[in-house]
């Protein structure tokens, strides 16, 4: 089992398993209301290691990119994954 | 909805829902054409957007409710958009989809949906899902939630005549039943604990759909509940506040989870479901980079991003202000020589020559003050739609919120801060690009200590008279003092005012599309004409005041001593003694520098008698000046109460006259400390 992580430290390119979301309501809401919910994946397009992240959000359809703060992005706890082949975004 | 049937006005309403970035302005502008308006909602910056559709001989009232992912209680967006739908019962929402996102765009649709909503789906994009090999059943999808879906293409006007029609259909039929999620057995036996304290109160049960508002009470709605304890005087609602209580804590204790967290998960899981009855992907097409990628790559790149926005930003600035300059003047000019004209025409006519001034200066100098704006404002507009539209304007934030965000802003706060080096009137209506209330007002706020154009004239005047071998330095250390000033005063202000409400930085990066010609006019036209209408009056008020104050009474020299505003200089003078400039002259030059800063200079020219082209002439010869008493003045200049247009579009932009006074009270009292410690300190120093 991989080792869970804030998502501040994943890695680009590959896929990560959103685990746990610490901070008030209000940052968790906000995160599932764009769809950043427990057990979603997500493929990490870009992360520079400052600065805020890209992630594509995969729902099995369609992509969609979001820019995360690096401060929200440290609240997001997640498990890395080797991303799947064919499609950036598949859901587990 | 509940018991009460709202009685049917003569004018069905129509509202428009859906996330951002989904082509709802452009469904808005196919259905209201030309006749839309734009407002705020009240008490609160959003901006409120209304039109008329006609169709069949019949009018209809279309109102685009604010973009939002969601309707709970977190942003104004949201809650405006909910108590709209909620308590003024649009006839239909048409709820606009992005077909290339639907998981994520279903949220909305099922929050709408459960709230009881007469809703029509407008599957927008369709031509980007096909492109991305996206196969969606719109009839399934239909099926399963129970209301039209239409396809459509909102930026080719597909699918919109069909669209129309179906909402106007829906209006007639009755009102749905609200849409029911299963739950799970634990949450639904607790809503129907809640559902039945609900339906015995009827004040609680006439005004909320029962089934909503006990899943907003699990889910721990902060709106909601201090709605529902606002109405304490109902031994009921009390109750039901106590049992939403214990409700919670039951399951958050059997389920180990929060039951938000609980029931946003199985709503979901329904979305999930939906999506996989509906949509049909080809296997195998989605290739791992789409062309978005390939730009973002390029335009979000670590080194090249910010180089490659800053050329950007300097495009918008100089195109906007190079192009502006020369229109702006024309009108100024043209209105000048209209001044002349009827003054000359009035004074023939035998008219009084107070009321020739004033028909010169008061009434055609104020119009023309307003008019000035028009060009830069246009023109702004119509790069920030561009830039908007064509989704690079996301991608500036996210290369910007590295660097505002250590002084406290939002990365979408770079560009109303560096247009304020142009012009702080279109700077803050910038502002609108900011989601977050108090991103805005912050920024909204110290966007006036950004060195606009017009107050260049005056540094240069006093700068190349006092400071003749050290111009360069002086005019730099003034813009620079602003921007330190700024990054002070948003601090200070989020600590003060905006506190708690520092936004997390989340945001979409939607496809790059190309902009339409037809939504990029509306909403530069948007912009002009508000500012005309808003901001315009308060503008020529102003201007008509301050000609009042300098030609009377009747028969003074324009601004002098004697006059009422000569007077008034003369009361104010013994307040900046300390700063160095404590001479009438000075003070006079200082209000009419409230009509625009630029006003400075001609105003000591006149003051000191030897006219504008010989202001610095004057400025030496009264011997009221050194140079440290000039550099203070220059700081009170940059700093002091921002121009009348300034004020009248802070007014519009934060629907507020508290925080209007606010930043004239502000500015005014940050600009007179700023220059008396520059001035003692100076002369503490040993500088004169």
């Amino acid at each position: 089992m991989a080792a869970v992580v804030p998502l501040e430290f994943a890695r680009p390119g590959k896929d990560v398993i959103i685990k746990e979301v610490a901070g008030g309501m209000g940052i968790r809401r906000r995160l599932t209301d764009l769809g950043l919910v427990k057990g979603a994946r997500a493929h990490v397009v870009r992360n520079d290691g400052f600065g805020p992240l890209i992630l594509a959000l995969g729902d099995g359809v369609s992509c969609c990119r979001l820019a995360i703060g690096r401060g929200m992005a440290h609240k997001i706890m997640v498990e890395e994954r080797e991303p799947v082949d064919g499609s950036l975004c598949s859901s587990e | 909805m509940g018991a009460t049937v709202k009685s049917r006005p003569e004018i069905q309403t129509i509202a428009l829902a859906g996330n951002l970035n989904v082509g709802k302005t452009c469904i808005f502008n196919a259905l209201t054409g030309a006749r839309q308006y734009v407002g705020n909602w009240p008490g609160v910056t959003v901006e409120k957007k209304e039109g008329r559709l006609i169709h069949e001989g019949r009018t209809y009232h279309v109102i685009d409710l604010p973009g939002t992912y969601s309707l709970s209680a977190y942003s104004e967006d949201e809650v405006i958009a909910r108590n709209y739908i909620l308590f003024d019962k649009p006839h239909v929402v048409i709820n606009v989809v992005d077909a290339t996102n639907l998981e994520r765009n279903l949220y909305l649709t099922t929050l709408l949906l459960e709230m009881g909503a007469n809703v029509v789906m407008a599957l927008n994009m369709m031509d980007e899902a096909q492109q991305r090999n996206i196969e969606i059943d719109p009839n399934r999808l239909s099926q399963l939630l129970g209301i039209p879906v239409v396809p459509t293409v909102a930026t080719r006007n597909q699918g919109i005549k069909e669209l129309i029609a179906r909402a106007v259909e829906r209006m007639a039929a009755p009102s749905p039943a609200p849409l029911k999620i299963d739950y799970g057995k634990d949450i639904e036996g607790e809503i129907e604990k809640l559902q039945e304290l609900i339906e015995k109160t009827p004040v609680i049960k006439d005004r909320y759909p029962s089934r909503w508002l006990a899943l907003k009470l699990l889910e721990g709605d902060r709106r909601v509940i201090e709605e529902i304890k606002e109405i304490k005087w109902d031994k009921n609602a009390e109750k039901i506040l106590i049992q939403a209580e214990e409700s919670r804590r039951y399951l958050s204790e059997l389920l180990g989870d929060d039951p938000e967290t609980l029931i946003v998960d199985r709503r979901y899981g329904f979305i999930a479901g939906l999506v996989r009855e509906a949509v049909k992907k080809k296997p195998g097409v989605e290739k791992r980079l789409t062309l978005s990628d390939k730009i973002d790559a390029i335009v979000t790149h670590r080194y090249l991003g910010l180089p490659i926005f800053l050329v950007a930003m300097w495009a918008v600035f100089e195109l906007t202000f190079r192009l502006a300059e020369p229109l702006s003047e024309w009108l100024e000019e043209a209105f000048g020589w209209l001044g002349e004209a009827s003054a000359g025409w009035l004074a023939s006519m035998g008219a009084p020559e107070i009321l020739a001034s004033f028909v010169k200066d008061g009434l055609f100098g104020g119009v023309g003050a307003v008019l000035v704006f028009i060009p830069p404002i246009f023109l702004l507009f119509f790069f920030i739609s561009l830039l908007e539209d064509s989704g690079y304007m996301a991608r500036g934030a996210y290369v910007m919120d590295r660097i505002m965000h250590s002084f406290g802003l939002h990365g979408k706060s770079f560009i109303p801060m560096l247009l304020g080096f142009g012009c702080n009137v279109p700077a803050i209506m910038a502002t609108r690009t900011l989601e977050n209330r108090s991103d805005r007002m912050i920024t909204i706020l110290i966007n006036p200590l950004m060195s606009c154009m017009a107050r260049l004239p005056v540094y240069l005047l006093f700068a190349m008279t006092f400071f003749p071998e050290h111009t360069g330095i002086v005019v730099f250390s003034l813009y620079l003092l602003g921007i330190l000033l700024a990054i002070l005063m948003g601090r200070l202000f989020r600590a003060l005012f905006f506190k708690g409400e520092v936004a997390p930085f989340v945001m979409e990066l939607p496809p790059y599309r190309m902009p339409t010609a037809k939504s990029v006019l509306i909403h530069m036209w948007d912009r002009g004409s508000a500012f005309i209408r808003k901001a315009g009056t308060i503008i020529l008020a102003v201007v008509i005041l301050v000609w009042a104050l300098a030609n009377l009474p009747v028969g003074v020299e324009y601004a002098s001593e004697e006059s009422w505003l000569g007077q008034l200089g003369s009361v104010f003078a013994p307040l900046f003694q300390p700063a160095g400039f404590g001479h009438w002259q000075a003070a006079v030059a200082l209000i009419t520098g409230i009509l625009a800063k630029e006003a400075v200079v001609g105003t000591l020219g006149a003051v000191y008698g030897v006219g504008e082209e010989k202001a610095h002439v004057g400025i030496l010869e009264s011997g009221h000046w050194t140079p440290l008493s000039a550099y203070a003045f220059l700081v009170m200049t940059l700093i002091y109460i921002p121009c009348v247009a300034t004020i009248a579009v802070i007014r519009r932009e934060t629907n507020s006259w508290k925080w209007t006074a606010f930043a004239v009270a502000y500015t005014l009292v940050l600009g007179w400390i700023t220059a008396v410690l520059i001035y003692q300190v100076g002369r503490l120093l040993g500088f004169s």
